[in-house]
């Protein structure tokens, strides 16, 4: 194991799906050299397709302690296009009448935004950003023949060695989140990398330190004043996504209220009854999701009252430092 | 600028790490062999840590400056632009505002628009030089050509124009929010008595109906002070969309024990982190409102001391003829602008201080206590109180007798009345939807009369419009031209007019439908334009003068109106050089005769000065102009310093103006605008606006330049002082300090007895239709264009990255149930039509939609669209007549104040797999 661990908790009642992380990411590590087709940071709107297409059944992970073979590598249409723009013919030069995509799209890291699921009124949607979990056991680690992928000790970010990776893969078919890419150009996979040039510096993650709608925590997993270790550990109202592939993410969720706000019966009246089913979440963070859920709606009620709380005060985050740091 | 010396840090680091030192002894081809050694356990230890220099070398710059992305956003943040190799590669915000005491701080502001600036900046339609059309208007086929040929063409043609046709001729309308680049379209039109047209009227972005409440209606708090409050209705604004770097206050202030309602036809992004979601029928607010409204009053939920200090709810009202009783009712010499109210302690009728012909410039009532309720006779005049009035109006609107018209079941009404009833710091949240719909003007007044009833209004509540902007004397100084004001005019009736609105509308409504919903058709609001224009009400410059040069500064000219073609075809009819100014070749720019290449946001000096937060945010300039791009301010200063040039050459003086009793000075333009050169250059310029506004001063801009952003001081507030340690609220001293409104009344005014009122019956707030929808009933849908988390306007809107995270292409959202039914399929291409025109798109299964709705997002180019299509060719215009009144107190013509909004959300239209 690495000696400390980075490690992030996503409020979800924080989000507001605006994807300044996603291109803040995308701007500093993947808009160039092959990796324009990766989101290392993603934001997907829930229930719904994600990114890649339908990566919860792509399969990866472990099963009994043993890494899963039989996972799949997404095909590219999965990803969505990385669409170019006959803009300048069409506006610079007067050729044609439209700027378009030079394909037509099929799907994309965004595809069914705001979508989600039921009938209106009662339907419902969330969004739920994505990087790697930097997990305490990673699957990509596990499945790599070269060993070529790797926890830095100081930190535990899960880096794969550009040197010495030779593009087998197994990693991005092992990867249950879908959350290795293949780089086409340089014939090697690459993922998420934590900023650790930025960490290295004492900055925070581009994704944390210019989310918006100040959702993210972050700090080592071990740091018993920091957020992190008090949103997992003490107020257990963060949990890892989908525990039961088996990799330990170390990145965690507040999962989203669900009661609220609340549907309507068939002549309008308010319904007494969740908007989003708890067996949806449940099946995203697992067993825990009512407790942490509970934990979340007790504290809330508090401030109604004017009661102090402090789990609220931890989510609201007043200032950058009280939401991020190491 | 800052220069990064990371490379000495990074060799440090290596020199530190064990393994690193281990590597670095062995020479470079062994290292290569040592690759392909097993790794013992990658879990706990990696021997081979020197390649992560490679991630390590793309973290670099070589310097950095600030920048903010706000020229066509209301919101205004703090960001850092890193340079490498002179070019701007990557934007990030600053993220270091101070905190206020116990109110989380703004860091980070920011949204992923103003991420991708730089990259966005470098896409091919960025123009880099002036060009000249060499084809037919809108086939795009250009010709590079110098300023000074640009400079020279319009000059020549701007004089010529004065010359044959009259001062006035000349229309400059302007969007770049920025002081300097702004306010360079201003001085310009100054100068040329140029018509000025209020953009906010374009756009339809006016508050008219709650500015004859309260003055000026498009008022916020700073948006920290969101957090303070413990009921948000989000009303006709979906904050958590378009409002990306405040919305945090609201999870926040959820979080601190508030309450968020979400009163929406659609179950959009703000309803998802919504503790109640109210699906009201699209356009019926107005009837929700005032089965609320009726509900506070029947409940006695409001705050009657309040009202009878604040407000004109006590105000005398005469029953013989429904007007106030003023004091010239009694002495025809007397002011016709001082009011009563009856004091119950004296039993009469005594006048109210405070209004605007009243000597007494203070809300204080002393011993008067005035009557809320009853029928009295003052001096043999039966009056009553406008309380009563309001009463007896809203009374019909119960929440079962509205429930037909909003669909929302009246539990659902009084759970919400009961929310607001129990509420201590109320807030609503007002976007620009609201007036964009027919009965938005009463629903505006309806809706700041909730918060009024339960006294929260400049105490503890706020209602917060979209934004207003800092008050900076310097930069009105700077725009000012002594005894020279310009034509300004509404730009919808201008469009009305030039783009022949009214024929479109006219042949689109159904004018016997529109007689029994509304009142009257099509023909007749073109009857009371014109009598509102021969009464001097409304600017009449549209009916009497042509854009026969027209001069666009950074506006999409016809995206934000209705039908494109049908605008353009009509007006450019009347436009003899259309000359478009903006760093992109958007689509208005297609169709022009010279475009301007104007400079992208990291080339300006300029700065923002929006009032959602009290920070002032800096364009610092990050890089210099590129190519030939210029400032705004240096467009229109050469473009002025060269109409002198030629009409020096051509022996031109001054051009008396005897309309607006000004002239133009055609041989001295160049030196008045740059003051005989003190504003000569950008710096001069921005240190003239910041220097010379209280709120900022002397040491502003230098702070401005470490910082990224300066902090106003207390005289920015336009109701009132921004206090320190606290965020700004708007009408705050009214209340504390018994201030008058500026209002008629003086008072927050919710009776207005000007003679239009009384003929349409809406002289207290209520609906002024019966609901339903208003466009042909033969069309199933109703359209809608909401704003978009992807674009400002239409900025941005072509971005690569951002089209990546959406279909790639304009997409239209339907509900899956009315998608099934018209045998249309996710992704299918939709045509989408009615009488007015069609456009195409790609269908969106959209579930957060009612089945009767479709949302075209706003702000797509016309050239991302089919055949040229757009998603206005299908909408028509509206206007309603009590947006054209004036001549009564306050409620009068104002740019960006009163006039008729751009009402279109009530077409209707059909759909069809194409």
């Amino acid at each position: 194991m690495s000696q400390r661990q980075l490690a992030y908790v996503f409020d979800l009642n924080k989000c507001i799906g605006c994807h300044t992380c996603t291109m803040a990411c995308k701007q500093l590590w993947t808009n160039r050299k092959g990796r324009e087709y990766m989101y290392w940071n993603n934001v997907e709107t829930r229930p719904g397709m994600g990114y890649p297409k339908n990566w919860e059944q792509k399969g990866g992970g472990f099963k009994d302690g043993v890494v899963r073979t039989d996972g799949k590598i997404p095909p590219m249409a999965d990803y969505g296009g990385v669409w170019e723009y006959n803009t300048a013919e069409v506006l610079m030069k007067g050729k044609g009448d439209q700027v378009v995509p030079h394909e037509k799209p099929t799907y994309g890291p965004n595809w069914d935004e705001d979508e989600g699921q039921g009938q209106f009124p009662n339907n419902h949607y969330f969004y739920m950003p994505r990087i790697c979990n930097h997990c305490s056991n990673p699957a990509c680690l596990a499945a790599c023949p070269r060993k070529a992928i790797y926890k830095r000790e100081e930190d535990g970010l899960v880096v794969v060695d550009q040197e010495r990776c030779r593009g087998y893969r197994y990693c991005v078919k092992a990867c249950p989140y879908g959350k290795v890419y293949f780089n086409l150009q340089t014939g090697k996979s690459e993922k998420c990398i934590g900023c650790y040039p930025r960490v290295e510096k004492g900055e925070a993650p581009a994704c944390v330190k210019q989310c918006t709608g100040r959702i993210r925590f972050w700090g080592y997993r071990d740091d018993k004043d920091g957020p992190v270790y008090k949103l997992v550990d003490q107020w257990k109202v963060a949990l890892p996504l989908h525990a039961e592939y088996g990799t330990e993410p170390n990145v965690f969720y507040v999962p989203p209220m669900n009661v609220t706000p609340p549907p309507f019966e068939e002549d309008g009246r308010l319904k007494d009854e969740p908007r989003i089913p708890l067996a949806d979440i449940e099946a995203l963070f697992g067993p825990r999701t009512k407790e942490a859920l509970a934990t979340l709606g007790r504290e809330m009620q508090k401030r109604r009252e004017a009661k102090p709380s402090e789990l609220t005060d931890i989510l609201i985050g007043y200032t950058n430092k009280d939401r991020y740091g190491i | 600028m800052t220069n990064q010396k990371d490379g000495i840090g990074r060799r440090k680091f290596l020199q530190m790490s064990g393994t690193a030192l281990a590597t670095l002894a062995v020479p470079p081809s062994v290292l290569a062999f040592s690759k392909i050694q097993p790794v013992d356990d990658p879990l706990k230890s990696y021997p081979y840590r020197g390649w992560e220099d490679l991630y390590r070398k793309e973290w670099t710059w070589d310097s950095t400056g600030f920048i903010t992305h706000s020229i066509g956003c209301v919101a205004g943040c703090a960001w850092k632009v890193y340079v490498k190799n002179g070019i701007p590669m990557r934007d990030e915000q600053v993220s270091e505002y101070p905190q206020l005491p116990g109110i989380p701080d703004m860091n980070p502001r920011g949204c992923q628009k103003g991420a991708v600036y730089c990259s966005w900046s470098k896409q091919p339609d960025h123009l880099k030089w002036p060009l000249r059309r060499v084809g037919e208007r809108g086939e795009r086929k250009w010709k590079r050509i110098s300023w000074d040929e640009a400079f020279t063409e319009i000059a020549d043609k701007i004089i010529d124009t004065t010359l044959k046709e009259g001062p006035g001729n000349v229309v400059i309308p302007k969007r770049p929010f920025s002081v300097v680049g702004n306010t360079a379209y201003t001085r310009m039109a100054n100068l040329l008595g140029a018509i000025k047209p209020d953009v906010s009227s374009m756009t339809g972005d006016l508050y008219p109906g709650m500015q004859t409440v309260r003055n000026p209606a498009r008022t916020v708090s700073t948006f920290d002070d969101w957090f303070t409050s413990d009921l948000i209705l989000m009303w006709h604004k979906n904050p958590i969309v378009t409002r990306i770097p405040d919305a945090h206050f609201l999870t926040e202030a959820r979080y601190n024990g508030a309450r968020l309602v979400n009163i929406s036809a659609d179950y959009n992004p703000s309803s998802v982190h919504a503790d109640l979601f109210v699906p009201v029928a699209s356009g019926t607010d107005s009837h929700l409102a005032a089965a609320i409204v009726n509900e506070l009053i029947a409940g006695k939920h409001y705050k009657a001391d309040y009202l009878k200090e604040q407000t004109d709810l006590p105000f005398l009202v005469r029953t013989d003829n429904g007007k106030f009783l003023r004091e010239s009712d009694f002495n025809k010499d007397a002011s016709d602008e001082v009011f009563y109210v009856w004091d119950s302690k004296s039993g009469k009728a005594v006048l109210a201080p405070g209004s605007m012909g009243s000597k007494e410039k203070t809300l204080k009532l002393g011993a008067i206590d005035p009557a809320l309720e009853g029928t009295f006779k003052a001096n043999g005049i039966e009056v009553t109180t406008v309380f009563e009035r309001l009463k007896a109006e809203i009374a019909p609107y119960t929440p079962e007798a509205t429930q037909k018209t909003t669909g929302i079941h009246p539990s659902v009404v009084r759970e919400l009345v009961g929310m607001i009833a129990e509420s201590k710091a109320m807030r609503i949240l007002d976007g620009y939807n609201n007036q964009k719909h027919f009965d938005g003007f009463q629903c505006g007044r309806l809706k700041i009369l909730i918060l009024t009833l339960i006294g929260h209004h400049g105490t503890t509540g706020s209602i917060d419009t979209t934004y207003e902007g800092w008050k900076l004397e310097g930069k009105s100084a700077l725009g000012k031209v002594e005894g020279r004001k310009g034509r300004s005019v509404s730009m919808v009736l201008a469009q009305w007019v030039w783009g022949e609105q009214y024929k479109r509308s006219k042949a689109y409504y159904d004018d016997a439908q529109l007689k029994e919903q509304i009142g009257f058709g099509v023909d007749d609001m073109e009857a009371m334009r014109k009598e509102s224009e021969a009464r001097g009400w409304m600017p009449n410059w549209q009916s009497i003068k042509n854009p026969t040069v027209y001069i666009n500064g950074g506006i999409n000219t016809f995206a934000t109106s209705n039908g494109y073609q049908h605008l353009r075809d009509n007006f450019l009819k009347r436009c003899e050089l259309f000359v478009v100014v903006d760093l992109r070749m958007l689509s208005a720019a297609m169709y022009a005769d010279i475009v301007l290449p104007a400079a992208e946001n990291t080339e300006m000096l300029d700065i923002r000065e929006t009032s959602v937060t009290r920070f002032i945010h800096l364009f610092g300039r990050p890089v210099q102009p590129m190519y030939e791009r210029k400032t705004d301010w240096q467009i229109m200063a050469g473009l002025a310093a060269k109409i002198q040039e030629r009409a020096r050459a051509r022996g031109i003086t001054r051009v008396e103006d005897p309309e607006i009793k000004a002239w133009i000075d055609f041989d001295k333009i160049g030196d008045e605008f740059t003051m005989n050169g003190a504003v000569a250059s950008d710096e001069d310029a921005l240190r003239f606006a910041m220097e010379k506004s209280k709120a900022l001063g002397p040491g502003t801009y230098e702070e401005i330049m470490k910082k990224g952003f300066v902090a106003v001081g207390p005289s920015a507030g336009k109701t009132g002082p921004v206090p320190k340690d606290k965020p700004y609220r708007p009408f705050t001293v009214n209340v504390t300090e018994k201030k008058p409104y500026k209002t008629l009344t003086g008072r927050l005014q919710f009776y207005i007895d000007h003679e239009w009122f009384q003929r349409f019956g809406t002289e207290v707030p209520k609906p002024q239709f019966g609901g339903g929808v208003v466009g042909p009933k033969k069309y199933p849908f109703v359209r809608n264009s909401p704003h978009t988390r992807w674009g400002i306007h239409s900025y941005y809107r072509n971005d690569p990255w951002l089209l990546r995270q959406q279909r790639g292409t304009p997409d239209v959202r339907m509900n899956p149930k009315a998608m099934a039914a018209k045998g249309i399929k996710d992704g299918d291409t939709v045509r989408i039509f009615n009488s007015s025109g069609e456009f195409f798109a790609m269908a969106k299964a959209f579930p957060a939609l009612p089945e009767n709705m479709l949302f075209s997002e706003h702000g797509w180019e016309q050239y991302m669209y089919k055949g040229m299509t757009h998603y206005n060719f299908v909408s028509a215009e509206l206007i309603n007549p009590l947006e054209l009144v004036g001549g009564y107190g306050h409620v009068k013509y104002k740019s960006g104040g009163f006039n008729p909004n751009r009402i279109f959300h009530e077409t209707t239209v059909d759909v069809e797999k194409a």
